[in-house]
C-alpha cells in the first residue's frame, strides 16, 4: 500500500479528530470552570462535551478514509461497500441518542437496537439475509458490552486493545483482497490509537458507552462487509471471531482479575488482541492464502468439452 | 570373481543390449506412424482459405454461439505510468450473428464472467475480483449487445453497443475485423475480433486514478470464436 494513501486517507483525518478532541476538551474546560450556578452556561458545556460528540469523532477517520477512496456518493448505493459509511454514521448517532436518553441498565437493549439499524443497510453479496443480521446484531451487542465494561476503568489501555483489533481486523480484509476497506479499517484503528494517546494525557478523554458502542458496530460492519467480500476464502468464523474479540475485554471486570493490576491490563489489551490475531493466522492457515504460489492461477471451468488448442 | 561369473553378466549384458536395439527401432517405427497419421489432421489448420468455398454455401445471416475455449477478452492498462499490463477473462460467452459482407443484420450479445479474470497471479485476480474493481459479487458479469453496425472497410466493421460493467451502461463503439469463416467438419464457424477503449471510471471504476497510478484508459481486445451446430 502506498504511503501517500495511508498518509492522505489515514493519517489526516485522524489528526483532524485529534484537533477536534483537543478543542473539545479545552471548551469544555474552560465551561466548567465558569461559575456553575448559571444553567444556560452549563447546557452549553453540555453541549461541547467530548463524551457526547465521541460517536462522531470515532467514525470521522474511516468515514474520511471511504470517501477518499471513493469520492462521491450515488443515492441509493449499489453495493455494500457504498453503503458502509451511512451504515457506521447511523450507528454513531444512533449511540449518541441512546446512550445520552437511556439509563445504563438499558444498554444492551440500546446496542442491539443502534447494531440492528447500522447493519441493517447493509447487504453483503451471499451473506445480506436475516439470520446473518441476526448474528451481526449479537455480535455487536457482545462486543459493545466487553468495551464499555473496561472502557470506565481503564481509558488509554482500551483504546489501546481497539487499536489493536482493528489493525488485526484491517490486515484480514487486506488478505481477503479488499484493499479499499481494509485501509477504512486501518482508520478506524488509528483513530483508537488517537484516543489511546489523548487517553494517557488528559483525564476527561474516555470512549463512554457511547463510543464503544460506536466503535462494535463500526467494527462489526466492517468486518460483515469484509466477510462478504472475500475473495480468499476466509471461514465465516474467523469474521466472527475478529468482529467479537473486543467483548473479551468483559473479563477484566472479574473479580479475580480486576484486583490484580497487571492481569487487568492484560485482559484488557492482550486477550483481545491476541484473540484477534489468532483470528486472522487461523484464516491464513486454513485458506492457505499467503502459501499458494503467485503464478497458480487457473483459469475457471468451463462448459465446453472442446479443449484442443 | 569366477570365469563362469563374468561369462554369465557378459550375456545379460548383450541381451539387455539387443533388447534396447530392439525396443528403440520399434518406438522409432511408433512415432513415425503417429506423425503419418497426425500430419493429415494438422494441415487444413494453417490456411483460412482453404475453406473459404464453405462461405459460398451460406445464405443470409446465421446466428453463431461462442466457442468459450477458443475465445477470450483481453484487457490492457497503463500501470504506474510506464508499463502496459495484460490480463484476460477466460469465461466468456453469447452469440452473433452475421452473413459475410453485409453490415446489416450484424449483431453481437456478448457476455463475460468477471470472476474469471486472470491475470497469471492470485493475488492480483482476488484484488481484481474485489470491489476495489470489478466487485465480481454485486457485479457477476459484464454484456456487450450491440444495437448498430456499418461496415468501415472490407474486413472491418464498426459495431455500436450498450456495454454494461460494474452496473453502469454506456453506449460504446466497437471495431470488429472479421477473420474467417470455414467449416472444417466441425460445423460451421466464423471468427472476429474487436477492440475498443473504454475510461473505467465512467463505469465507476476508479481505484489508482486520481495520481495516474493505474491508468483509467483500458484497452479491450476480444477474439470470438463462434459455430454453428450441425444439422
Amino acid at each position: 500500500m502506498e504511503l501517500d494513501i495511508i498518509i492522505r486517507a489515514v493519517l489526516a483525518p485522524t489528526l483532524a479528530v485529534l484537533v477536534v478532541m483537543l478543542l473539545l476538551h479545552w471548551i469544555s474546560n474552560k465551561m466548567h470552570s465558569w461559575t456553575p450556578a448559571k444553567h444556560g452556561r452549563r447546557h452549553v458545556a453540555l453541549c461541547f462535551s467530548l463524551n457526547l460528540w465521541m460517536p462522531i469523532l470515532v467514525v470521522i477517520p474511516p468515514i474520511a478514509a471511504h470517501f477518499h477512496l471513493q469520492p462521491g456518493f450515488e443515492w441509493p448505493c449499489t453495493t455494500a461497500y457504498g453503503w458502509l459509511p451511512v451504515s457506521l454514521l447511523i450507528g454513531a448517532c444512533g449511540a449518541m441518542i441512546t446512550t445520552n436518553f437511556t439509563k445504563q441498565s438499558w444498554q444492551p437493549s440500546a446496542v442491539i437496537v443502534v447494531a440492528v439499524c447500522s447493519t441493517v443497510v447493509l447487504a453483503p453479496p451471499g451473506i445480506g439475509g436475516v439470520p446473518q443480521h441476526f448474528v451481526v446484531a449479537l455480535v455487536a451487542t457482545l462486543s459493545a458490552c466487553g468495551i464499555a465494561q473496561s472502557a470506565t476503568q481503564t481509558r488509554a489501555a482500551t483504546c489501546a486493545a481497539l487499536m489493536a483489533v482493528a489493525a488485526c481486523a484491517s490486515v484480514m480484509c487486506m488478505l481477503s483482497g479488499f484493499a479499499k476497506l481494509s485501509v477504512v479499517v486501518a482508520a478506524l484503528s488509528a483513530g483508537s490509537a488517537t484516543f489511546a494517546v489523548a487517553a494517557m494525557f488528559f483525564p476527561s478523554v474516555h470512549l463512554g458507552r457511547a463510543g464503544a458502542t460506536t466503535f462494535a458496530c463500526s467494527l462489526t460492519a466492517c468486518v460483515f462487509v469484509g466477510a462478504g467480500y472475500d475473495e480468499s476464502g476466509f471461514p465465516w468464523w474467523t469474521w466472527v471471531m475478529l468482529a467479537i474479540s473486543p467483548a473479551l475485554m468483559s473479563v477484566s471486570a472479574l473479580r479475580a482479575v480486576s484486583s490484580r493490576p497487571r492481569v487487568r491490563l492484560f485482559a484488557v489489551v492482550g486477550a483481545p488482541a491476541v484473540f484477534a490475531a489468532g483470528a486472522v493466522i487461523a484464516a491464513v492457515l486454513i485458506s492457505g492464502a499467503m502459501f499458494k504460489q503467485s503464478n497458480q492461477s487457473t483459469p475457471s471451468g468451463s462448459n465446453s468439452t472442446d479443449r484442443q488448442p | 570373481m569366477s570365469n563362469a561369473t563374468i561369462s554369465n553378466m557378459n550375456q545379460i549384458t548383450l541381451h539387455g543390449t539387443k533388447h534396447l536395439i530392439t525396443t528403440s527401432i520399434l518406438c522409432t517405427l511408433g512415432c513415425l506412424l503417429m506423425l503419418g497419421v497426425a500430419s493429415p489432421q494438422q494441415a487444413p489448420t494453417v490456411p483460412a482459405k482453404v475453406a473459404t468455398p464453405a462461405v459460398t454455401a451460406i445464405s443470409g445471416p446465421q446466428v453463431f454461439t461462442v466457442d468459450d475455449v477458443h475465445s477470450m477478452a483481453l484487457f490492457r492498462v497503463q500501470h504506474f505510468g510506464a508499463g502496459q499490463f495484460w490480463g484476460r477473462f477466460n469465461d466468456i460467452e453469447g452469440n452473433f450473428t452475421f452473413e459475410p459482407g453485409k453490415a446489416e443484420g450484424m449483431k453481437f450479445d456478448i457476455t463475460i464472467k468477471v470472476d474469471s479474470v486472470d491475470t497469471a497471479n492470485d493475488d492480483l485476480n482476488k484484488h481484481l475480483r474485489s470491489p476495489d474493481f470489478f466487485a465480481a459479487k454485486d457485479f457477476p458479469s459484464m454484456t456487450f449487445k450491440s444495437t448498430s453496425a456499418k461496415k468501415a472497410d472490407d474486413m472491418v466493421y464498426d459495431v455500436t453497443g450498450d456495454l454494461t460493467l460494474h452496473g453502469v451502461t454506456k453506449s460504446v463503439v466497437a471495431r470488429v475485423e472479421y477473420c474467417g469463416m470455414a467449416d472444417m467438419g466441425r460445423g460451421l464457424k466464423a471468427g472476429f475480433e474487436a477492440q475498443l477503449v473504454i475510461k473505467r471510471s465512467d463505469f465507476g471504476i476508479k481505484y489508482g486514478t486520481d495520481k495516474g497510478a493505474i491508468g483509467d484508459s483500458v484497452k479491450i481486445v476480444v477474439g470470438l470464436e463462434g459455430g454453428v451446430a450441425k444439422k
